[in-house]
């Protein structure tokens, strides 16, 4: 496995680590699936974890998002160690993932997947005694997201009902509404390329959307991004940089 | 936008077709006691609002519990025992009984939900076991006679519950109350969160939700609904015995669910209606119930998977089973 943190503009001083790993190990009932890593992520960068099927990259992202304990080492996000931290209070810290199989609410609209992602950093999340209309007052955002990734017109669609791509494309929105500071995306690319056609056509315009909106709307905003693929992802040396496939 | 706009009406005219069943529902309610006999209807009511907080479990979280006779049966004794030993009111013994479950479903809740599947099926039943077992030892329980006898007493000291109409409005607005806080749990921004845990538990927790603590929180509202049915029967037929408590209730109690349909809000009533009834008119005749009962459920599952009440919504509106 080859980790290849590829740089997206032609390096000034390289920017401050907000992720960090070392030594990173996980045995599986005695089969050793990760061994040693060691990988810094980089504020306000790309980079990109490659390797053949069965390399350990999604074990890597199961360790580095606490869906997995780690056998040894260390992890560090924000300045902070984070290796006894229950997965989801790694993700309120603002370390998020997308699964490799898309990972979205099969019955729920496509509208509140994205509502339900807003609840928590809204506040709404144990209001059990309060009517879903006052869920009403995230639609706004939700609708914006939506917009980001092109979903805007599937809103009142159930999510189980989109092709394959636009389900991914919905797990990126949800992903985006916690606004996280480091977001890790699983083989984010694969299975649009066969039967989507058209979806990758818009993916590559979404994540450069992605990447612009991150980069220049907000100046506090950081969004290092870490992709994995068995396919290669070239970054391209542009600022905003924006993953196309080779 | 004209697709839409035609969603958007259509969900009006359905809320109101909704609401309205709701109130002639209601209404039917009010008006059965003049015509069946009390006892059977409140029979009935009480198992509908045990099968309704069980759905919010199965249902709406996705965790099949194989314990709740525990709450049920247990709010039963704390309920009969204040009422009987302690001379407490009838409103009174009931909020014990229900505070009672609702520690129940603390324990066994906090024991149970950090498994999964079949492991917390298995330990829900093997906690509610151990109660059962407690219930068999302690002497407050009165062992195999339970405890008879119990007074329906005075409703905050002066409507008489002896009466049988007092007493079915007394059941009757329990069973409103715990069936609209079902309603309520549900549609709420926490509702929400147990629908998401149920979809898909890995993406709630990646969404940053810690969702041991939100299905313990909806595991201990069940069983704290299930304990105001079950405190509501021991005085609707004044006597709480290990009946209640026992697995074979726990089972009772999965089938009038799946019967009716899961996750619907109104599934668990018709199923625990209709069981309630069978078991009724059954138990004069020399069939044996469990064997009907148990027939008509193998029947039902394999001729409607998604129950009798789920069955026809998914037949009136294909593909949005979710906004009920
Ligand atoms: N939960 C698990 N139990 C046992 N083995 C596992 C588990 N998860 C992954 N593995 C093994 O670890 C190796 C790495 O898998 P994975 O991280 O999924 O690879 P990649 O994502 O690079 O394709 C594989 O050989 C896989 O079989
Ligand atoms: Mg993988």
């Amino acid at each position: 496995m080859t980790e290849a943190p590829v740089s997206g503009a032609a390096s000034d001083a390289e920017p401050r680590v907000v992720l960090s790993a070392r030594g990173l190990r996980r045995d599986f009932a005695g089969f050793v699936a990760v061994k040693d890593v060691d990988l810094d992520v980089r504020h306000a960068k790309i980079h990109a974890l490659i390797g053949p099927n069965g390399a350990g990259k999604t074990t890597v992202f199961n360790l580095l998002t606490k869906f997995l304990a780690p056998s040894a080492g260390r992890i560090e996000f924000m300045g902070r160690d984070i290796t006894s931290t229950p997965p989801a209070r790694v993700a309120r810290l603002g370390l998020v993932r997308s699964f490799q199989i898309s990972a979205i609410f099969p019955h729920l609209s496509v509208l509140d997947n994205v509502r339900v992602a807003l609840q928590r950093p809204g506040g709404l999340g144990y209001q059990f005694w309060r009517s879903r209309g006052s869920l009403d007052l995230l639609t706004p955002r939700a609708e914006q997201l939506l917009e980001t990734v092109g979903l805007q017109n599937e809103r009142n669609r159930m999510a189980g009902d989109l092709s394959y791509g636009r389900k991914r494309v919905l797990e990126i929105a949800t992903t985006l509404a916690l606004d996280p500071k480091v977001l890790l995306l699983d083989e984010p690319m694969a299975g649009m390329g066969h039967e989507d056609v058209e979806t990758v056509a818009t993916s590559s315009a979404m994540w450069r959307r992605i990447a612009q909106s991150s980069w220049s709307s907000t100046i506090s905003r950081s969004l290092p991004i870490s992709v994995t693929g068995s396919r290669c992802f070239s970054v391209a040396k542009s600022s905003p940089p924006a993953i196309t496939r080779p | 936008m004209a697709e839409l706009t035609s969603t958007g009406i259509d969900r009006q005219t359905r809320a109101r077709t909704e609401w309205l069943l709701v109130g002639l529902g209601i209404a039917a309610l009010i008006a059965a006691p003049f015509f069946l006999y009390p006892v059977f209807l409140m029979k009935m009511l009480c198992f509908a609002l045990f099968a309704a907080a069980f759905n919010l479990l199965l249902g709406y979280t996705g965790l099949l519990s194989f314990g709740h006779a525990a709450f049920f049966g247990g709010a039963a004794y704390f309920t009969a025992h204040a009422v009987k030993e302690w001379g407490w009111t009838p409103e009174f013994g009931v909020l014990l009984g229900v505070f009672g479950a609702a520690v129940l479903g603390l324990i066994i809740g906090f024991f149970a939900i950090r498994r999964q599947g079949i492991y917390f099926a298995m330990i829900t039943l093997a906690l509610a076991q151990m109660f059962y077992f407690f219930c068999v030892q302690a002497p407050f329980t009165k062992g195999e006679d339970g405890i008879q006898g119990v007074p329906r007493g005075h409703l905050f000291g002066f409507i008489d519950l002896s009466v049988p109409l007092n007493m079915y409005f007394f059941v009757l607005g329990g069973f409103l109350i715990g069936v609209f806080a079902v309603w309520r749990i549900v549609h709420s921004p926490f509702g929400m969160i147990l629908k998401s845990i149920r979809e898909n538990e890995n993406r709630a927790i990646s969404l940053g939700y810690s969702v041991a603590r939100y299905k313990l929180a909806a595991f201990v509202m069940s069983a704290t609904l299930a304990g105001l049915a079950g405190a509501m029967k021991a005085l609707v037929f004044q006597f709480a015995t290990l009946t209640d408590v026992t697995w074979q209730m726990s089972g009772e109690v999965i089938l009038m669910t799946l019967l009716g349909g899961i996750g619907t809000m109104l599934g668990p009533i018709v199923g625990a209606g209709l069981v309630v009834t069978l078991q009724n008119y059954l138990a004069t005749s020399e069939f044996p119930v469990t064997v009907i009962t148990g027939a008509i459920f193998m029947i039902c599952v394999l001729l409607f998977r998604r129950g009798i009440v789920g069955e026809i919504l998914a037949r009136f509106s294909r593909g949005e089973s979710d906004a009920r």
